[in-house]
């Protein structure tokens, strides 16, 4: 068998757009669970900070991301789910205020973006 | 799943002994003696699901994986519920691995009590990075109050040092195993830590690196987390072959029988 999961995102969402962003992710994605996809800003270009996430998908998202058309609710959204935020993020997204690209290395692609990992006080 | 336990251990384990004895090595014998803790199989198709409610197989090379079953016994199923942080099941037709993106991808279990680890720890986990000079978690018990690692395998591709190994951080205070050499990058190992309660050793292909402290005990309910060390960061880019966690230490002979199963899932023979 063939998976139908053919193409890959990275996404990054400044800390002041995670919530709207995550009501996008719930839209695109399989799972209520997806309303918090976005959760740490763990990145950083220096000046924003950023929440990053990387997966797999299925064309139809990325066809539905390339073409900028939100598709109809899917049944698994949650009743905190609003789909005006949804829109909202789409419109960052068109206005490159969410970063956005599909099928790529995922951490290629942040540094292309200038994004590097928020260094926290956990020793290591 | 408390209801049924007291009424099948009788029956099975005496069984689980004889079928065992003389037999090939089969991970489930760990757990005998009802043993708490996980067994973790990416090769076992029939344990993979997409969906964390388990109700969509995994079939392909490529597919998430949103529930992974725990072949222990003890129910302490591995999950994901949020798409995008769904590792993927791969395979080149030969072996398989769980693989995370060094990104967001993780997979955890539900809590477990702190008093089920005070007798001794044994995780153990053949894994590798796809990524040089970076720390990567790949097995942990979590603290799920402060969402802090307690004992965790990492895999450490940076030159270091240190170069870190596992730890023991019972009671928030680091006890690394360190490495004198670094791990390189797409090359598969089997990474094992063994606490007895007093002292956690730490194995690296079977061979002893260091022998740290582990006397202090959890306070807070644990649960397992696999491809990161903690919430917020370290995840592994990288393939996980195989992942057993144990609430007491293993004898030399459990831990080398239990090594070379999960390295066989990498076809890596120690």
């Amino acid at each position: 068998m063939t998976t139908e999961y053919t193409h890959t995102l990275t996404i990054a969402v400044p800390s002041t757009l995670i919530d709207r962003a995550n009501h996008l992710a719930c839209l695109m994605g399989e799972s209520a669970a997806d309303i918090g996809t976005f959760r740490q800003a763990a990145y950083t270009d220096g000046t924003i900070n950023y929440a990053v996430a990387h997966t797999v998908c299925k064309q139809v998202v990325t066809d539905a991301l390339a073409a900028m058309t939100l598709p109809p609710d899917p049944d698994h959204v949650p009743v905190e789910y609003v789909r005006t935020e949804a829109e909202a993020a789409m419109s960052a997204i068109k206005s490159g205020d969410i970063l956005v690209a599909a099928n790529v290395d995922p951490h290629a692609q942040l540094e292309v973006w200038g994004l590097s990992q928020i260094q926290t006080e956990e020793a290591v | 799943m408390s209801l049924i336990q007291p009424a099948i251990r009788p029956v099975i384990r005496p069984v689980i002994r004889s079928v065992f004895r003389g037999s090939a090595f089969n991970p489930l014998s760990l757990f005998a003696n009802g043993e708490q803790g996980a067994w973790y199989d990416p090769s076992d198709l029939s344990t993979l699901f997409q969906d964390d409610a388990g109700t969509t197989p995994v079939t392909a090379d490529g597919d998430p994986v949103g529930l992974m079953l725990d072949k222990s016994g003890n129910g302490n199923d591995a999950t994901q519920s949020t798409s995008a942080a769904r590792p993927v099941y791969r395979t080149d037709g030969t072996l398989h691995w769980l693989e995370g993106d060094g990104v967001d991808d993780f997979m955890v279990t539900a809590s477990l009590s702190a008093s089920l680890f005070t007798a001794g720890v044994f995780l153990s986990a053949c894994a590798e990075s796809a990524t040089d000079e970076v720390f990567s978690g790949l097995l942990s018990l979590q603290d799920t109050v402060d969402n802090l690692a307690r004992v965790v395998l990492a895999v450490d591709t940076r030159s270091g040092p240190p170069i870190r190994h596992s730890n023991y951080a019972a009671d928030g205070t680091d006890r690394w195993v360190d490495l004198t050499a670094k791990i390189d990058p797409n090359v598969t190992a089997v990474f094992t830590a063994n606490s007895d309660g007093s002292q956690m050793e730490g194995f690296l292909d079977s061979v002893l690196q260091e022998t740290v402290e582990s006397s202090s005990t959890f306070v807070n309910p644990l649960r397992v987390e696999v491809l990161r060390q903690q919430a917020g960061g370290s995840y592994l880019q990288g393939k996980s072959f195989g992942m057993i966690v144990l609430n007491r230490e293993l004898s030399p002979s459990e831990r080398e029988e239990t090594e070379n199963y999960v390295a066989q899932k990498a076809g890596v023979t120690l």
